[in-house]
């Protein structure tokens, strides 16, 4: 009976430690989606100062968890978003309007179906 | 291309665990719910040892529920009959008295072919001298021949015969197990001795050397010439 336990035990662990990645992922997610979407009004509104710093950060705070992403995520989808990044903090160097908003509207697309595609739905199940 | 190599690695050693849970049974004994494991961490283990791409982790936690999901399953089968006739089905009596129970075999869609590869495989080419013959869970057939068709036994002849027990290995390798030594009540000057008869100086030149229960020796020298005292 022991090993039922363990075995159950082990389960149970797993399934939270999963959730737990979840959650994590969505708050890395949020905080990067929330500087993007600031940035891309900032761009808008020719706010470039503001710009470089929002898109620096949203790259930073990305960075910051690349143990987590590389370790959990599918490397295509976290190297997506990085090149994506590395190009919004490019064009808000060079004051590059258009380029900027279409790099801000890949990392957020990007980081939406992330999120979709890691979430507990009869979708992704099926 | 060492990312490779230590992922192997890794996996490897997990799915070596998954195989040590799995028990002392071979690949054609298996029952169904442990082939399906066996198969299902084969092909898991292979997607992060090719793709670089897939986080490690994609390939161990499923490794790790499997794992635990069989050894649940192993449990209750102990502890419920019921849980393992649902899990392993029943066994199959396909020949009784020398007759061939056509419905069994029906419903297990086993084909005579199959009956027949399996009883030659037994050593028995005529149906009438099996009283059973038993499709197991695993798909292996058991084939019990009829008493009056069996080979005498030394008992039924009222001969005595001297059983020789298990041997033990004394030298495996060139290196000699001291432990086995003492457990059979012999010493060093016992192994020289043994090893002189063989014409043998060292211990090291011997690839095996045993003893049964009767104190005969068997020994192999690295050489591959079998020495006979």
């Amino acid at each position: 009976m022991k090993r039922l336990w363990i075995s159950i035990f082990l389960i149970l662990a797993v399934v939270a430690m999963t959730f737990v990645g979840s959650y994590h992922f969505r708050e890395i997610n949020q905080n990067v989606s929330t500087l993007i979407t600031n940035a891309e009004l900032a761009a808008l509104s020719a706010d470039w100062d503001e710009v470089k710093r929002l898109s620096e950060e949203a790259y930073q705070s990305w960075d910051d968890h690349s143990f987590f992403l590389y370790s959990t995520m599918r490397h295509l989808d976290t190297d997506a978003i990085y090149t994506a990044l590395v190009q919004a903090v490019g064009c808000a160097q060079t004051k590059d309007e258009h380029g900027f908003v279409a790099a801000a509207r890949t990392i957020t697309t990007k980081l939406w179906l992330m999120e979709e595609t890691d979430g507990l739905s009869l979708e992704n199940i099926l | 291309m060492i990312i490779g190599v230590i992922r192997t690695i890794i996996l490897y050693i997990i799915v070596m665990i998954g195989i040590r849970i799995m028990g002392k049974r071979q690949v054609g004994q298996l029952e169904p719910s442990e082939l399906v494991l066996a198969l299902l961490i084969a092909d898991i283990a292979a997607v992060p040892m090719q793709e670089y791409g897939t986080p490690l982790m994609a390939g161990v936690v499923p490794i790790i529920v499997l794992l635990s999901l069989a050894m649940i399953v192993s449990v209750l089968n102990v502890k419920s009959v019921r849980f393992r006739e649902l899990m392993c089905g029943t066994p199959s009596i396909i020949i009784r008295d020398g007759k061939i129970n056509q419905k069994e075999m029906t419903q297990n869609r086993y084909t005579l072919d199959e009956l027949f590869e399996q009883l030659r495989q037994s050593g028995v080419t005529d149906i009438t001298q099996v009283q059973y013959a038993i499709l197991e869970t695993s798909g292996q057939l058991s084939v019990l021949i009829k008493a009056a068709e069996r080979p005498v036994t030394v008992h039924q002849m009222a001969l005595r015969v001297e059983d020789p027990g298990i041997p033990v290995t004394i030298i495996e390798d060139g290196k000699i197990m001291g432990e086995n030594l003492k457990l059979r009540g012999f010493n060093e000057a016992w192994l020289q001795k043994v090893l002189a008869s063989y014409r043998v100086e060292h211990a090291e030149e011997v690839f095996l050397l045993t003893v049964d229960e009767r104190n005969q020796t068997y020994c192999a020298t690295k050489a591959k010439k079998e020495v006979e005292p």
